[in-house]
């Protein structure tokens, strides 16, 4: 009757009570003992494990909840749980009498390793920026390994047992949550350094370096490599990934089967190129040659038994040498070729859009890439920043020598021609008030340079002009050939389309917009087709209608001049241009030569490609196609 | 057989197979077919690259897709050979890419061109042939839609 109630029993103590009650009643029997035994094997585990559970609970919200007050709660357990732990120590020890302490232990060891999964799960999960594998540690160490002492006595070694296995599990955890938040601890980098490192202990303490492998590059082409991502995005995840990635293996092993997948992707986006230069010498720059220098630091002690250990498992000799940020970068076009050109372009462009000489920042970059690659290479880079330093003291001479009444108020950017990008050479002509400057600013240079004669690139730099008008004095910064169109209102006050046209040498689209953005500007006015100074203000006058326009114009004034002949002569291949680019994707101009050359027979292509490429800039300022990286494809609607 | 073939004397085909293909392409070109387009692949006239656009209309409807066309020497007499370079969920396309199209096996005519070609292919999209379907789970999946179909 007494085991009926036994294994009917819910509670813990219920079964207590009853069992010690038995236990007293019938202790002189050895068949009763036998089956009492059955029956609290049947109950025990189930109230044991829900009591013990209760416990853990309490006691990991007390010790992990908040790790600072841990220290101040050493007696947290006694005083919480006086009176249960009483109720315990009474059945482990009836347990110990009858011989089931080591099912028991097997019970409560499975549940702490249950509430340690819950806890760390609700501890540690998305936060990266402090260091929480210690804490539990500890919490095993103690609170765990004390409270295991003191309920089930059991000697030392079954006890070193019990506190290992949960030490392994609580690895196993760790790893198993950080791996999962793999991309995000990438993309916190730094402030998730204490997760990777703690990541870094577990993987080694649990011996799951290929896991971690084919997980990092699961996670990376899931979350990283695809459409919605945008190539800077991918970049600067790819830098932040190469860090964390080597701080976790300082082999490189890891990050060469990481970064072999995103490169092999970052080969597939146009624009790639481009991010990884503006990343290079852009405003992250300072943080990179930091990191490069920490990385050179050298292996700590502890990841080198690591690598010794994982070299003698995997039988790798060739110690591969951690590579670092810019050169994995830059590997990820395969020739360097490819990435100077684009580079020169990039410094060319940015050095032709600096008002001042200031060459530092450019000059700093241009070392850092020497590091990479052979000096001869970037020999171009030096020329352009050379000639910047020479044009600086060129134009203080000029503008020394020059008698004052023939001060040319221009400074000039000498370029070296061939060892700079192609320009586009403008056909306009410039109204007699600026030609004047340009015209004194080369007679002083040819008298101080001879032999050599300057080409002005009337289309790139910028003007600052005031407009002196009857009532009024404006003040602008604008294009160059914003400038000219409102110079030769200087000459005549009022000028036609076509007459202007003429006078300026600029095609009738161009010359429209800039016409009116000083429109907008509430400088001109359009009367019968006739454009005419406004000399005194309208009233009327509302200035932010042609705010659009303006982007537009200066957009316009970057490209290449159009010609209508061009585009007249290549209309019938336009079918064939788009026809290839559609289906074969984009590519560069000597490649669309070819084709057309082999396909277009009626009527035959014949074009030189220099005007295959005036009709493809022509495109392009239509919106129908676009060009990256020297290759041009069909602009995506 | 005869695709590689074809791909083998690439450098020299026929006289009669590169005329024809030359006057596809100028005819091609000069048409403007919405919706579809073809090209061919570097310096050899025997393989194309195409592009179809998704009708409207169909689920297709925005999408885009490439094939590949590899043209035996005797074609026109012979039908090209066309395969989905996009991945492509439809009744009668598989899994990797081979489509099943009567006009492109059995019933193959020495009429057709690459742009009637493409333009069936465009049609074959909206309206597929569940009888004979390659992908059986796509020929259900559609039947299932027909029935929602008003």
């Amino acid at each position: 009757m007494h085991l009926d109630r036994v294994s009917k029993a819910r509670s813990f103590t219920e079964t207590v009570e009853i069992a010690a009650s038995y236990w007293k009643a019938h202790s002189a029997f050895g068949t009763d003992k036998a089956m009492f035994r059955c029956a609290l094997a049947c109950s025990l585990p189930v109230s044991i494990g829900l009591f013990a559970r209760e416990f853990f609970r309490n006691s990991a919200e007390k010790h992990l909840g908040h790790p600072s007050v841990e220290s101040a709660s050493d007696e947290a357990m006694s005083v919480a749980t006086h009176g249960e732990i009483t109720e315990f120590v009474r059945v482990c020890n009836l347990a110990q009498v009858t011989g089931l302490m080591g099912l028991l232990a097997e019970t409560i060891v499975g549940v702490i390793v249950s509430v340690v999964d819950d806890c760390i799960q609700a501890n540690i999960g998305g936060v990266f920026d402090s260091r929480l594998l210690h804490v539990h540690l500890r919490w095993n160490e103690t609170r765990i390994y004390s409270w295991l002492h003191g309920v089930l006595g059991s000697s030392k070694p079954v006890l070193d047992s019990y506190r290992s296995q949960i030490r392994f599990h609580i690895y196993t955890i760790f790893c198993d949550i950080r791996v999962d938040e793999l991309f995000d601890i990438f993309v916190e980098y730094p402030a998730s350094e204490p997760a990777l490192n703690e990541l870094k202990i577990c993987v080694h303490k649990t011996d799951r370096y290929q896991y971690l492998k084919s997980a990092a590059k699961e996670i990376i082409s899931y979350r990283l490599l695809h459409l919605g991502a945008k190539t800077g995005q991918i970049v600067s995840v790819y830098v932040s990934a190469i860090k964390c990635l080597n701080l976790l293996d300082p082999t490189g092993d890891l990050l060469n089967s990481v970064s072999e997948i995103i490169k092999k992707y970052l080969r597939t986006r146009s624009d790639a190129m481009k991010s990884v230069i503006n990343l290079l010498t852009g405003d992250s720059n300072e943080m990179e040659s930091i990191d490069i220098e920490a990385m050179d630091e050298g292996v700590p002690d502890e990841t080198r038994e690591i690598i010794i250990a994982r070299h003698a498992k995997t039988k790798v000799i060739d110690h591969a040498v951690p590579a670092d940020i810019t050169t994995n970068l830059v590997q990820i076009f395969d020739s360097p070729d490819i990435f100077i050109r684009e580079f020169q372009s990039l410094l060319a462009e940015r050095l032709l859009a600096k008002i001042d000489f200031e060459t530092d920042r450019e000059l700093k970059n241009l070392e850092m890439l020497k590091k990479y690659f052979p000096e001869a290479k970037l020999h171009q880079c030096d020329v352009m920043l050379r000639d910047m330093a020479d044009s600086k003291r060129i134009n203080t001479n000029i503008h020394k020598t020059a008698p004052p009444e023939q001060q040319p108020h221009i400074t000039m950017k000498i370029l070296s021609r061939l060892f700079w990008p192609n320009f586009n050479y403008e056909t306009n002509t410039l109204p007699a008030c600026f030609k004047v400057f340009l015209d004194s600013f080369s007679g002083t240079f040819s008298q101080l340079k001879s032999m050599r004669t300057l080409r002005h690139l009337t289309s790139y730099g910028t003007v600052t002009l005031d407009l002196e008008l009857e009532d009024r004095t404006l003040s602008f910064t604008v294009t160059p050939s914003q400038a000219s169109v409102i110079g030769f209102f200087h000459e005549a006050g009022s000028w036609s389309l076509p007459q202007l046209e003429t006078a300026s040498g600029l095609n009738s689209g161009a010359l429209e917009k800039i016409l009116l953005f000083w429109i907008g500007k509430g400088v001109l006015r359009k009367e019968n087709d006739m454009y005419t100074v406004l000399e005194i203000a309208d009233e009327n006058f509302k200035a932010d209608v042609m705010d659009l326009e303006d982007a537009e114009v200066l957009e316009q004034s970057q490209t290449a001049p159009s010609s209508v002949q061009i585009s007249e002569k290549m209309k019938p291949f336009l079918a064939f241009i788009s026809g290839m680019m559609t289906n074969l994707g984009a590519m560069p101009v000597e490649r669309i030569h070819a084709m057309l050359s082999q396909y277009a027979l009626n009527p035959k292509y014949e074009g030189p490609i220099d005007i295959l490429r005036a009709y493809l800039g022509i495109l392009m300022e239509e919106d129908v196609v676009e060009c990256t990286n020297g290759v041009y494809g069909l602009r995506k609607k | 057989m005869i695709s590689s073939d074809a791909t083998n004397t690439a450098a020299a085909p026929g006289a009669a197979v590169t005329k024809r293909l030359q006057s596809e392409l100028m005819q091609l070109m000069m048409s403007n077919t919405p919706g579809v387009s073809a090209f061919p692949e570097a310096d050899n006239l025997l393989s194309w690259a195409a592009t179809i656009e998704g009708p409207v209309g169909t689920v297709y409807e925005g999408l885009t897709y490439k094939l590949s066309m590899r043209f035996p020497m005797t074609y026109p007499y012979n039908a090209p050979t066309i395969k989905f370079e996009t991945p492509m969920y439809h009744p009668n396309v598989d899994t990797a890419g081979n489509i099943c199209l009567d006009i492109l096996k059995e019933k193959w005519s020495a009429v057709y061109n690459v742009q009637t070609v493409l333009l069936s292919l465009q049609s074959l999209l909206g309206e597929p042939n569940n009888d004979s379907p390659l992908n059986g789970q796509a020929a259900d999946l559609w039947c299932s839609i027909c029935l929602f179909d008003p």
